[in-house]
């Protein structure tokens, strides 16, 4: 492997992770905001409170991760990309903001008339990101990010592949909060909204699956690079997400929540690692390629350093951070 | 300059990395690429100060408690103490105003201009307008959220749950105890 595919591999990984995590925290506002009125969601948004509270906002440590390394490493493609889509970007962005604020305000509401204000933003704004967000792998996958970052600033998002990527992403989100709040629910004891929310998470798996299969068809004639290294390169991995998903909707079904978790990740991960083993050796498809776009290899060197001390010093609290909130003792109270 | 203090080799061990090394003046610098002087002069000057301030609360405060003197009953402390809070706040924008503003006309100091650097939108004063009234609008909300958490702290709340159903009873509550 060369020194630029490191980094890029190093860079993808971080993505993956975002869509992961980052999904499972997004997903939770879908569940939030069709939770019904203040007295029937009560309990689920109550849920939902408890399960993203202590890992509140750390998962965009994996977005920073992502950006920094992007910018570093490969800056001419990272100011293309960030030319061409500034819209999407700074709606993502304000979704972002206005997330994270409303999630904390709502939590210590005085009224309800407040708290139904901030749930709203909370809500939508969880679902209105990684629909910002997937419209921009959409962009990049279907080569619509020119290397000069002269790229129309309204149809290079709102075209198809990055409608369909958009769709696929809050679909991904809500699979992966079902799966996870389902499993919290019964962890603590709350069996009736377990229940409940096993039927919707079930109904958000099979929509997701089939939107996500459905997309293949408008990828074809849209992002042709993409749709080749789906279906070539990439056919393992997209095979495994639906064998994955397909998994998933048998364990939610038969209520074995805990393992249902495991997966739900492998299908998501296996989606996002689709699209980036389909596109490759492309950084901006059929615009610049990984090896065209790199920095510097003293820089791209000392990255793969900060990338080696970050896997030390940062993964292991997060993963005993992410052990912890899927404890019993902590699903208890 | 009246009564300035000499330090030796401090400066330039700072700005230059060596004991010897002159720091260079602001008569150096080509008149083009001065930076608002008075911007980051006063801005400098409240950083420091303000950050000396805060330190002295802090050595204050400890060696009366080392001399038996709890502070925490004087009025004219806590006064201190809750104007620290903003304070501090001051002192760090402060901070980031006397670096940002200091560097101008460079973004990216001897290579790049700032004004090589901005975007060549249309809308950036638009972009500029939206994000002080979503700043604007996130500050309203935190202060609105605070201010109810002290009030309700105050009327004895240790606990303050998620008030998501009317059965949870938290307008009652507040306003039952306010």
């Amino acid at each position: 492997m060369s020194l630029e595919v490191a980094v890029a591999a190093a860079l993808f990984v971080g993505v993956v992770a975002y869509a992961v995590l980052g999904g499972a925290d997004f997903g939770s506002g879908f569940f939030d905001l069709t939770a019904g009125d203040s007295r029937r969601g009560a309990e689920l948004r109550t849920l939902v409170d408890h399960s993203i509270g202590p890992v509140w906002e750390a998962n965009h440590v994996w977005l920073i991760y992502v950006l920094v390394i992007w910018w570093t490493a490969f800056p001419e493609s990272f100011a293309a990309a960030m030319t061409t889509l500034v819209l999407p970007l700074l709606l993502a962005l304000l979704g972002i903001v206005l997330r994270g604020a409303s999630f904390a305000f709502r939590k210590f509401s005085a009224t309800l008339g407040q708290a139904r204000l901030f749930g709203v933003v909370f809500a939508t704004s969880s679902i209105l990101t990684p629909f910002f967000l997937g419209a921009v792998a959409g962009a990049i996958a279907s080569g619509r990010v020119p290397a000069d970052g002269t790229g129309d600033r309204w149809s290079s998002w709102l075209n198809p592949t990055s409608l369909f990527g958009g769709v696929v992403a809050v679909g991904t989100c809500a699979f992966l909060a079902g799966a996870f709040l389902v499993a919290d629910a019964a962890r603590g004891g709350r069996d009736r909204l377990a229940e409940e929310l096993r039927s919707r998470a079930l109904v958000v798996g099979v929509v997701t699956g089939l939107v996500v299969f459905a997309a293949l068809w408008p990828i074809h004639e849209d992002a042709p690079t993409l749709a080749e290294g789906l279906t070539g390169r990439a056919a393992p991995l997209v095979v495994l997400s639906a064998l994955a998903g397909l998994a998933t909707l048998v364990l939610l079904w038969r209520r074995r929540y805990a393992l249902a978790r495991f997966p739900a990740v492998l299908a998501v991960a296996a989606v996002v690692s689709g699209w980036g083993v389909g596109q490759y050796p492309w950084l901006l498809v059929d615009e610049m390629r990984i090896a065209d776009a790199a920095g510097a290899d003293a820089t791209l060197q000392a990255l793969l350093v900060a990338v080696g001390l970050a896997a030390v010093v940062v993964l292991p609290p997060l993963v005993y951070l992410l052990r912890l909130t899927q404890s019993e003792e902590w699903s208890r109270h | 300059m009246r009564g300035a203090i000499d330090i030796p080799y401090l400066g330039s061990l700072i700005a230059q990395n060596s004991f010897t090394e002159p720091v260079r003046g602001l008569d150096t610098i080509p008149v083009d690429e001065h930076p608002p002087i008075n911007i980051t002069h006063w801005a400098f000057q409240t950083m420091v100060g303000l950050g000396t301030l805060l330190a002295l609360l802090v050595v204050v405060f400890w060696v009366a408690r080392w001399r038996q003197r709890d502070l925490l009953t004087k009025r004219w402390f806590l006064r201190s103490a809750a104007a620290a809070g903003p304070l501090a706040v001051v002192a760090l924008e402060a901070g980031w105003v006397a670096t940002e503003v200091g560097r101008q006309p460079w973004i990216v100091y001897g290579f790049m201009r700032t004004e090589e650097a901005a975007a060549s939108y249309s809308g950036l004063w638009w972009l500029l307008g939206s994000t002080a009234v979503v700043y604007g609008a996130l500050t309203v909300g935190a202060v609105v959220v605070i201010r109810s958490m002290t009030r309700r702290w105050r009327a004895g709340e240790a606990d303050l749950p998620s008030p998501y159903a009317p059965e949870r009873g938290a307008t009652e509550r507040v306003e039952g105890r306010s």
